[in-house]
């Protein structure tokens, strides 16, 4: 079941790739040419990613199935990103919650958007470990967990506004914020705070699907 | 006008890349022994652990950096991404000949941002100092005068505008370390400046680090009554990375074998 | 709402409805007591002005936006005379700019930390009802903006101030203001109102000396101020900054108080509080001398100025004042009235044991006991003593005086070109215009009740210490002066 709607949520993303994702990637080294020589009309289209979005970002993540992702992947879909760890014990379970919720109201519309959750914990949240973590909070294959490296988790945390310090006791200390991003990865809204209310994140993203 | 501007950067820059290379030596580093330190925001335990370093011994100057856009068009003025770098990227370099302007060479350069700081770093083979690192490194006294009270005295004078003359890298003082103008000349960005210390797992943590400017500030420092350093933390809280700011610069670290 | 034409009546109706409940919760206007905000029309620029000025009221009938664009600027400029220091300040003046909104307005408040600052900042406005009162929302580095909006909800007289860490020192160098919520139809009416705030300054240096000072941490800490001054610097609103009225005017002064540390005594030398706003809020009490106004805190304070003269706003702790600089003046322009204040009238001995009351000599009963002659040495050492009880409170420490109110004694023109020796001057007192060192002072000072053998020592001091020529004074001098001019 699960992995059915991954795989649908795939098939989606390839063609929201399809559709829009041929961006200027800034100065990427590694452009897969599968992207920028089959559609080249696209790419005129395209190479005007906004100065702010934040899929400006390079680098490669993987997914809780262990796939190779990259931030402009997500082009093309809202997203709603934030970042959290999976040995964390208050905080981001409420932060997923908060999420849930956002999805719930979301109703028929939620299939229209990704949740991507970024570990700050690259030590300890491997795909598998995140994995289980997708399983166990029972979320849907339009979630998506990334897993990178510390410096590009530490290169997007910038981007987002997200402070974070690792704690000796392995733990982290960090910002709790949810963020809207548009079609082109620009953030249109970013909340703060934990059991805050669904209302505005879901207000930010109807409006990005009409 | 884009274009002109880049195509003149190259000629004038291999100009300056010749007289950079008279003038400075740019990127000379120094190796810092690694030890336990008292941080001035406590954390769990009042000891942090600093593992042996290497840091530029002088901030980046303007024609450091002119070496760097040179070579990585897309850190130029006109081509940077507003995501990395705001509006006043650089705005000290005159726009219209890019690279050439009106700055002093040996000067530290400013108006730049965190991701072009890690950029420049990342193109030297190194990275940006941790905050605790540059820290470690900024306690060391001046050669000159090794007393806490002249330490204290280069940061008051230049807190109260006293140093607004001293410009160059290399002019003020050079610590017991190898390093020069840690203070007084510019503030200086950190790779993990948004970085912040709370409770555990964040359950008190308002978004701001409010701990940074309420009263709450006074009981995670050890030290309440060392106001350089508050100031020096709440400067960074006000940070974001694509802040490019004129008083703001960088230099390089390397972790030591 | 005008826009939305179709939706027009029913909006009018919700206005009508609004405005029937804020009718209704305007019996206590000044209060939070409902839940339904008045409604905003249009939008002005708020006025800002530095002390000792105010802007005039909002000219709106009805509730508005009101942008409020402040900079803060760090900058070097005087604490007194001969000193400097590097200020962090709201609107580039210590006290920052002045803020006058109504209650139920909507106020866009615009931050701009200006790109040459050194220093991140942001503002706590005591008046937001919201968190950190909008500390947490402008937290801004040198070269940013910030923008958030808060509804006026309380009416009152607030501080604000920057709250960035370490709050003590920018606090310290100057980043507090006032911001007046008044009542949607105005204070009533005055003939004037002025901006003064106390605050205090910690400097390396001592009182007084020269040179661009900085900031003491440890005296903060210790509470120690060299410096407590009304609007941001010693003499600010004093001599030719004098804030002026006329005879027969009413007066409000809106108070505020930016600490870092003490609490101000607040006293006017010569007038006394018609009416007094306690801590800046609605109640206010009556005939009221020396108000307390707590760092961070503020009043508002009403007279009318009966009589013409200087009056001297102090901080009644009084050694603030004449020592440490916490004197704002109001010149009172205009013609005598006798029935309120004759001046001195006749001045006579009391002499309790007597039962003739004479017209003599002061002091007589010591002056005639005993003339002793005393070295230099002695008349020193007295003279010292004696200027530290009886002149440092106006003439200051080395004779330096309060620039605009107390002259110099130090290497005085006055002093010297008198052929008296200053005799007269203690024995008599002194009023009137006099010109010292090329200063105007218009100010009174008493008769001393002092020995003829003390006037001597004191004098001896003045003349040697404070460089007016040296010299040894005796005390039969001083007696024969005082014959010759029964």
């Amino acid at each position: 079941m699960k992995k059915e709607t991954i795989v649908l949520l795939w098939i989606f993303g390839v063609m929201a790739l399809n559709l829009t994702s041929c961006k200027d990637k800034g100065f990427s080294e590694t452009e897969p040419a599968s992207c920028c020589s089959s559609s080249p009309i696209m790419e005129e289209a395209v190479t005007d990613l906004p100065d702010l979005s934040v899929y400006h970002l390079e680098g490669s993540w993987k997914n809780q199935l262990g796939e190779q992702v990259e931030m402009i992947d997500f082009a093309g879909v809202p997203v709603v990103l934030t970042m959290f760890f999976s040995h964390c014990e208050y905080a981001c379970p409420l932060l997923v919650h908060d999420i849930k919720e956002v999805e719930n109201k979301l109703e028929n519309r939620k299939d229209e958007v990704i949740f991507v959750l970024v570990s700050f914990d690259h030590k300890r949240d491997t795909p598998e470990r995140l994995k289980l973590y997708a399983e166990s909070q029972g979320v849907g294959g339009n979630w998506m967990f990334l897993h990178g490296s510390a410096s590009q988790i530490k290169s997007l945390s910038v981007v987002l506004g997200i402070n974070y310090e690792e704690l000796e006791n392995g733990q982290f200390a960090h910002s709790n914020r949810k963020l809207v991003l548009d079609r082109d990865g620009v953030v249109v809204f970013q909340q703060d705070g934990l059991q805050t209310k669904a209302e505005p994140v879901v207000s930010a993203l109807t409006k990005l699907l009409h | 006008m884009r274009s002109f501007g880049f195509n003149n950067l190259w000629l004038i820059s291999l100009l300056w890349l010749y007289s950079a290379l008279l003038y400075s030596q740019s990127g000379e580093m120094v190796r810092i022994k690694g030890g336990d330190y008292m941080p001035f925001i406590k954390g769990q335990t009042d000891q942090v652990l600093v593992n042996s370093f290497w840091i530029d011994t002088k901030a980046v100057t303007n024609a450091d950096y002119l070496q760097f856009v040179a070579a990585n068009p897309q850190w130029s003025k006109s081509q940077v991404k507003r995501i990395f770098a705001d509006e006043n990227y650089l705005s000290h370099w005159n726009l219209e000949q890019e690279g050439t302007g009106r700055f002093a060479e040996l000067a530290p350069v400013v108006n730049v941002s965190w991701f072009a700081a890690q950029a420049y770093c990342e193109w030297q083979g190194k990275r940006l100092p941790e905050l605790h690192e540059w820290e470690f490194a900024a306690k060391a006294l001046p050669v000159e005068n090794q007393f806490y009270d002249s330490l204290q005295r280069i940061i008051s004078d230049w807190y109260s505008n006293r140093l607004r003359n001293n410009f160059e890298v290399g002019s003020l003082y050079q610590n017991t370390y190898g390093a020069w103008d840690m203070h007084g000349l510019i503030w200086e960005w950190v790779y993990d400046f948004n970085s912040i210390t709370m409770n555990d797992d964040g359950r008190n943590q308002e978004e701001m680090p409010e701990g940074l400017f309420c009263g709450s500030a006074s009981l995670n420092a050890n030290d309440a009554t060392d106001y350089a350093s508050f100031v020096r933390f709440a400067f960074r809280t006000s940070l974001k990375g694509n802040y490019s700011l004129r008083r703001l610069g960088f230099r390089c670290a390397k972790t030591a074998d | 709402m005008n826009k939305l034409t179709s939706t027009y009546k029913p909006m009018l109706f919700l206005g009508a409805m609004a405005l029937i409940l804020m009718a209704s919760c305007n019996s206590h206007s000044n209060k939070k007591g409902s839940d339904v905000l008045p409604l905003i029309k249009g939008e002005v620029v708020a006025e800002l002005t530095a002390a000792p000025f105010v802007p005039p009221p909002i000219d709106a009938k009805s509730n508005t936006k009101v942008v409020v664009e402040l900079e803060i600027i760090e900058r070097v400029m005087r604490l007194a005379d001969g000193v400097e220091y590097n200020f962090w300040t709201f609107g580039g003046v210590v006290p920052g700019k002045f803020i006058r909104v109504r209650q139920g307005d909507l106020v866009e408040f615009h931050l701009h930390n200006h790109p040459d600052n050194m220093f991140p900042h942001n503002i706590d406005l005591h008046a937001v009802t919201g968190p950190g009162g909008g500390a947490e929302a402008t937290l801004i580095a040198p070269g940013k903006s910030a923008q958030f909006s808060f509804r006026a909800l309380n009416e009152g007289l607030y501080v604000y101030h920057c709250a960035t860490a370490p709050v003590g020192m920018h606090v310290a160098n100057g980043m507090y203001g006032l911001i007046l919520v008044e009542p949607l139809e105005g204070m009533p009416p005055v003939d004037h109102e002025f901006y003064v705030m106390q605050s205090e300054f910690y400097t390396t240096g001592k009182f007084g000396e020269r040179g661009l000072q900085e900031f003491d941490m440890q005296k903060a800490l210790d509470e120690r101020p060299d410096y407590v001054v009304m609007n941001g610097a010693v003499g600010a609103n004093t001599g030719e900054n004098a804030m002026i009225v006329n005879v027969g005017e009413t007066v409000r002064l809106y108070l505020g108080n930016g600490g870092p540390n003490l609490v101000s005594s607040f006293h006017a030398i010569g007038e006394i509080f018609d009416k007094v706003y306690i801590e800046g809020g609605s109640l206010y009490t009556e005939n009221v001398q020396t108000t307390l106004i707590p760092a961070g805190g503020s009043a508002i304070v009403e007279f009318k100025c009966e009589v013409p003269g200087t009056l001297h706003l102090v901080d009644h702790s009084i050694f603030r004042a004449f020592n440490k600089g916490a004197i704002a003046q109001i010149k009172v322009v205009g013609e005598e009235n006798y029935d309120v204040f004759t001046g001195l009238q006749k001045e006579t001995v009391y002499l309790p044991e007597g039962s003739a009351i004479q017209k003599v000599g002061k002091e007589r009963t010591e002056a005639v006991d005993e003339a002793p002659v005393r070295t230099l040495e002695e008349r020193m050492e007295k003279g010292r003593a004696l200027y530290t009880q009886n002149c440092l409170a106006c003439h200051m420490d080395q004779g330096r005086g309060v620039p605009g109110v107390f002259p110099p004694l130090y290497n005085s023109d006055f002093l010297q070109a008198r052929d008296d020796k200053g005799i007269g001057i203690i024995l008599e007192g002194l009023q009137g215009e006099i010109t010292v060192n090329g200063n105007t002072y218009n100010n009174i000072m008493p008769a001393m009740q002092m020995s003829d053998d003390n006037i001597a020592s004191v004098m001896t001091y003045i003349f040697n210490e404070l460089n007016n020529g040296g010299g040894l004074l005796q005390a039969s001098e001083v007696r024969e002066w005082r014959e010759k001019n029964q």
